[in-house]
């Protein structure tokens, strides 16, 4: 087995009185495809929220590639989170005032290697390759929601991250254009040989992962991998 | 991209952006046009003392002599002492002092006020500068200037003779009179020796005072504006009660009410309207912030620090002010430029411009209106510009000091 990429020890969170997160220990060897399943409420999204280190666990420890988030300062952690995480949002963030194509440049833009010229063709392959070469300087208004996400995957991915998290990734879109965003997800993961971690409440998805991780209550109820 | 994504950002919130720009561009319009106003008004009431070359018009109260017959010193024009005299010229801040006899001549027929001065740029060169007919006086001269009114009055031309005195003197040229105000205004002009030999042999004069040849009972001073209030002070503390002592400060307590307005007021309204647009400029970019805080969000969950998520908040809002700044700069040139200029009308005491109240014909209008340019203080234009682009700068960096302590909670699905 690979080593763990992701590993996530005893973490707990609390929102005030209600306990989110009660002592998960989670393992992700890298290049796996993880599914975390479960209602909602359960945790699984805060849970990858602590993974990517936009939410601080109160206690445990969260290891990116090694590295203890709870002892990096916030540039550390934007650093590793531009190199090492790509994230694609349930409602897709892109910035509305940006084109596709200038959405997928914003984690590019402080790279010290390589010439704009060179980013700016990753992103336009990128682009291509989820298929809207052709309308990469639209705004997301003029875009619909399938193809927001794959702007969305495509930034997600602009960096090569070892770790691309997903969180509900076709939880806006209808079945259809779920299917084939969430196909592009995993080829596209499979692509980079990303570790793909995916919170989702469809078994469908669940049921193409490595491993899945079922929550409930703030705890995992069932693992398997 | 920094300024790129500033400016898709700026023109995608296009009405924050524009109350952001127009509340900055108010403040700097009220501060500039206020500021020029001012400056106008305080160039107005140095106008009528200027006019005379001078800063300063210093004399003393007097008597009213024992026969108002021949040559006469009004009662504001007593002999002011050499002493005095030397004293103001050591002051701190005064360049230079001229030294004038003024004069009634009483006659039964006739009456004229004369005026004998000193060489120098509040003196005869001041004269000079007024001449329009004939050549101009200098010191050891033993002619006369005329005033242009005097002289059409009275069918006086250059070449002419005019008594004065007993002494006939002729008449080296004409001034004129609506160039050269009304502060110690006189009909006839001459250098300051034949005036003093004048006095000195006055009787109504020698009545009242030992006036000797090298006497005076009038002086214009010039001196460095900066000291302009602590030389009056002085010179006032030193002469006492009897001293008149006559600046822009006179005319400033004289129009207290136009340049409370112009001065105080104009700094009050300046500094209300700036704290509104302030409060306007924090107002629209927290609101900005915070209808943003999702998209700030996102640039964390891509990889983007905080200081430079602030500094591009800080770009926008620099950007902003910048066109705040320079709309407003511009508005106020033309507004302006529109006005044009402000007229203050200034009543000027009888002191600076005594006339016998006894004599209708000697009346003078003492009512002196100034135009004055509105011109744009560009010192106040730099220093407006530099608080716009502060403000909106300070409220950026205030805003945006910290990252909110959960992102997530903005970009999570549940």
């Amino acid at each position: 087995m690979n080593e763990a990429i992701i590993q996530v020890d005893g973490v707990t969170k609390r929102y005030g009185t209600l306990a989110v997160l009660n002592g998960i220990d989670l393992s992700v060897p890298a290049g796996r495809f993880a599914a975390v399943i479960g209602k909602s409420g359960s945790g699984k999204s805060t849970l990858l929220g602590v993974v990517s280190g936009l939410e601080k666990a109160d206690s445990g420890r969260v290891l990116i590639q090694g590295h203890d988030l709870s002892q990096l300062d916030e540039p550390q952690m934007a650093d590793l989170r531009r190199q090492t995480i790509g994230i694609v949002f349930q409602s897709f963030n892109l910035i509305p005032s940006l084109s596709a194509l200038e959405n997928v440049l914003l984690p590019t833009f402080f790279e010290k290697e390589g010439t704009a010229a060179d980013r700016r063709k990753r992103a336009t392959d990128l682009l291509a390759q989820v298929g809207l070469g052709d309308r990469m300087h639209h705004r997301p208004s003029q875009l619909s929601g399938g193809e927001q996400q794959r702007v969305a995957i495509a930034r997600a991915l602009v960096n090569r991250p070892a770790i691309l998290l997903a969180d509900e990734p076709t939880g806006n879109l209808d079945a259809e254009t779920g299917a084939g965003v969430l196909g592009l997800l995993l080829d596209m993961s499979r692509i980079f040989a990303t570790t793909l971690l995916i919170v989702t409440h469809d078994l469908d998805v669940a049921g193409k992962a490595d491993m899945t991780i079922e929550m409930k209550d703030g705890r995992i109820q069932h693992g398997n991998a | 991209m920094w300024l790129n994504y500033a400016l898709r950002e700026l023109l995608f919130r296009r009405s924050r952006s524009l109350v952001t720009v127009l509340s900055i561009a108010v403040a700097v319009i009220a501060a500039v046009l206020l500021t020029a106003l001012a400056a106008s008004y305080a160039r107005a009431i140095r106008a009528p003392v200027e006019t005379v070359g001078a800063d300063v018009v210093v004399q003393i109260t007097g008597d009213i002599p024992p026969k108002l017959e021949g040559l006469v010193f009004p009662h504001p024009n007593a002999l002011v002492p050499a002493a005095a005299t030397a004293t103001i010229g050591r002051m701190a801040g005064v360049i230079s002092v001229t030294r004038g006899v003024y004069m009634w001549e009483l006659a039964p027929d006739h009456y004229q006020s004369v005026l004998g001065i000193e060489d120098g740029e509040a003196g005869l060169g001041s004269l000079s500068s007024r001449l329009i007919a004939g050549k101009p006086l200098h010191p050891g001269d033993r002619a006369i200037l005329l005033d242009s009114d005097f002289a059409s009055k009275n069918g006086v031309q250059v070449g002419a003779e005019l008594d004065i005195g007993g002494t006939k003197f002729p008449v080296a040229g004409i001034v004129d009179a609506a160039r050269g105000g009304k502060v110690v205004r006189a009909d006839v002009y001459m250098p300051l020796a034949p005036a003093q030999e004048l006095a000195a042999g006055a009787p109504m004069v020698q009545a009242l005072y030992p006036f000797r040849r090298d006497d005076a009972n009038l002086l214009l001073v010039k001196v460095d504006r900066q000291t302009l209030e602590s030389v009056v002070d002085r010179t006032v503390a030193m002469l006492g009660k009897k001293g008149i002592v006559s600046s822009e400060l006179s005319f400033r307590e004289a129009l207290s009410g136009v340049l409370f307005l112009s001065q105080r007021m104009g700094l009050i309204v300046a500094v209300v309207i700036g704290v509104f647009a302030a409060a306007f400029v924090l107002r629209a970019t927290a609101s900005a912030i915070a209808e943003r805080r999702r998209e700030l969000a996102v640039l964390q969950a891509v990889g983007w620090p905080w200081r430079l998520i602030r500094r591009q908040v800080l770009i926008e809002n620099g950007m902003l002010a910048l066109a705040g700044v320079a709309l407003g700069v511009l508005l106020a040139v033309l507004i302006a430029a529109a006005l044009g200029h402000i007229s203050v009308t200034l009543d000027l005491p009888w002191d600076l411009s005594s006339t016998p109240h006894f004599i209708p014909d000697a009346t003078l209008d003492r009512t002196q209106t100034i135009t004055v340019p509105i011109t744009v203080p560009w010192e106040a234009a730099v220093i407006a510009a530099a608080g716009g682009v502060m403000v909106a700068l300070a409220a950026a960096l205030a805003l945006a000091a910290s990252p909110p302590p959960q992102p997530w909670s903005l970009l999570r699905s549940e």
